[in-house]
């Protein structure tokens, strides 16, 4: 009777508990692998995790700067580079990114352009042209060492493509915006992204990080 | 009956198909608090229209309760949402699952017990709120297909959706207590208020 009594509970169990932990179970997987293991939950943090551990290579870009040089960005390898990017129509979070790059070229101005530069890449080269790069470098007090440039050619899928190897996501709106990714990367003199700052509001972590590294 | 199916067919196939459903879509607020619950609700009407067994609580009830819960959690994730409106495969599969949650929690709810009624109440609610607290104050967008203030907006909108669901059901509690009181109910059938209305559940 003992055993039949234990028998029968643990079937009791097996048929009453198993159903709803498999159903748990399946749905911790599935969640598992759509955030990369409870870590990426947004596009832009899939994306990043998506292009690979640190360090890892940039890929290069063609540019316009301020100054209407056409260059590749991988021409300032040999010095500590602090990338992002942004659009000066941005009307959210490019303002702050700006303002902390603002910050970090008051902290750093010394170790600039000797050591490192600060580079702000527009998705935008329609409307941030050269002229406008420059007014909006020039209201920031025409730092040396910051580089305000633009893609030379309009956003496509082979430049898609490189931005998504480095982990920055973008996608051009109906209404002329961009929806991108906010972070901001550090190459080291090779080249290599060795550390990514998440969002704007970073500048002290930045400074700290690049007074480090310096 | 012929005619309450062919009406909720119509209903679903008129919420799942452009133009309602991009314009659903169109907005964060919308599409979260709009089309969603409207599936759900809609998956407990065809719950309703095809005669289907009412779970027990104890084995496949509570399979359909971690169902819906797993489901809530995944269609609210920020890349979930993303690839619901970029993608119009991933977007039918959102519109098939919630109108499985609505018919599931139709199946289920009924049969369970005040206090897991409770549970799912409570986890659902500082889910929404949760949520709510990120999409309202984040500086930066989490969505890549909606602006930061299409977002902000959903964040306060769901807020107060979640206050008012909070008020109903602590109205309804509090009511619930009373009757108990005032019909001089013995604390066993406070303790298992299923036990008193289950004429009431089909």
């Amino acid at each position: 009777m003992v055993l039949k009594g234990k028998y029968g509970k643990l079937r009791l169990l097996r048929t009453r508990l198993f159903p709803p932990l498999l159903i748990l179970a399946a749905w911790l997987g599935v969640l598992s692998w759509w955030t990369s293991g409870f870590s990426a939950f947004t596009t832009f943090s899939h994306t990043l995790k998506a292009a690979g551990d640190l360090p890892r290579a940039a890929p290069s870009f063609h540019i316009r700067d301020q100054f209407g040089v056409l260059r590749e960005t991988d021409t300032f390898n040999g010095r500590h580079v602090m990338l992002q990017f942004s659009y000066l129509s941005c009307g959210d979070v490019c303002p702050l990114s700006m303002a902390d790059y603002h910050q970090m070229h008051r902290a750093l101005s010394s170790r600039m352009p000797s050591e490192l530069i600060l580079l702000t890449v527009s998705f935008d080269p329609a409307r941030d042209t050269t002229e406008r790069l420059f007014d909006t470098w020039s209201h920031h007090g025409q730092p040396a060492g910051w580089y305000l440039a633009a893609l030379s050619s309009p956003l496509d899928d082979r430049i898609k493509e490189d931005l998504s190897r480095l982990g920055v996501w973008v996608s051009s709106q109906k209404d002329s915006r961009f929806n991108h990714s906010a972070q901001a990367f550090l190459l080291d003199p090779e080249g290599q992204v060795v550390q990514v700052f998440e969002g704007p509001g970073n500048s002290d972590r930045m400074i700290a990080a690049l007074e480090q590294r310096l | 009956m012929m005619l309450q199916r062919a009406c909720w067919v119509i209903c679903v196939a008129v919420t799942v198909c452009p133009p309602v459903d991009s314009f659903l879509d169109g907005s964060m607020s919308r599409h979260m608090l709009l089309q969603m619950p409207l599936l759900v609700v809609l998956g407990c009407a065809g719950g309703l229209i095809w005669p289907l067994p009412r779970l027990q609580f104890a084995s496949l009830g509570l399979s359909a309760i971690i169902f819906a819960m797993g489901s809530m959690v995944f269609w609210m994730l920020p890349r979930s949402l993303d690839a619901a409106v970029t993608n119009t495969w991933v977007d039918q599969v959102m519109h098939l699952n919630m109108l499985t949650v609505g018919c599931f929690l139709l199946l289920s709810l009924p049969r369970m017990p005040f206090q897991a009624k409770m549970v799912f109440g409570i986890y659902s609610l500082a889910m929404a709120l949760t949520a709510g607290v990120v999409y309202m104050t984040a500086v930066v967008p989490v969505c890549t297909t909606y602006s930061l203030q299409h977002q902000n907006e959903a964040g306060a909108l769901l807020l107060w959706l979640c206050g008012a669901i909070f008020i109903v059901l602590l109205g309804r509690g509090a009511f619930l207590l009373s009757a108990f009181s005032d019909t001089g109910a013995d604390e066993s059938q406070m303790n298992h208020p299923t036990l008193v209305h289950s004429s009431d559940s089909r």
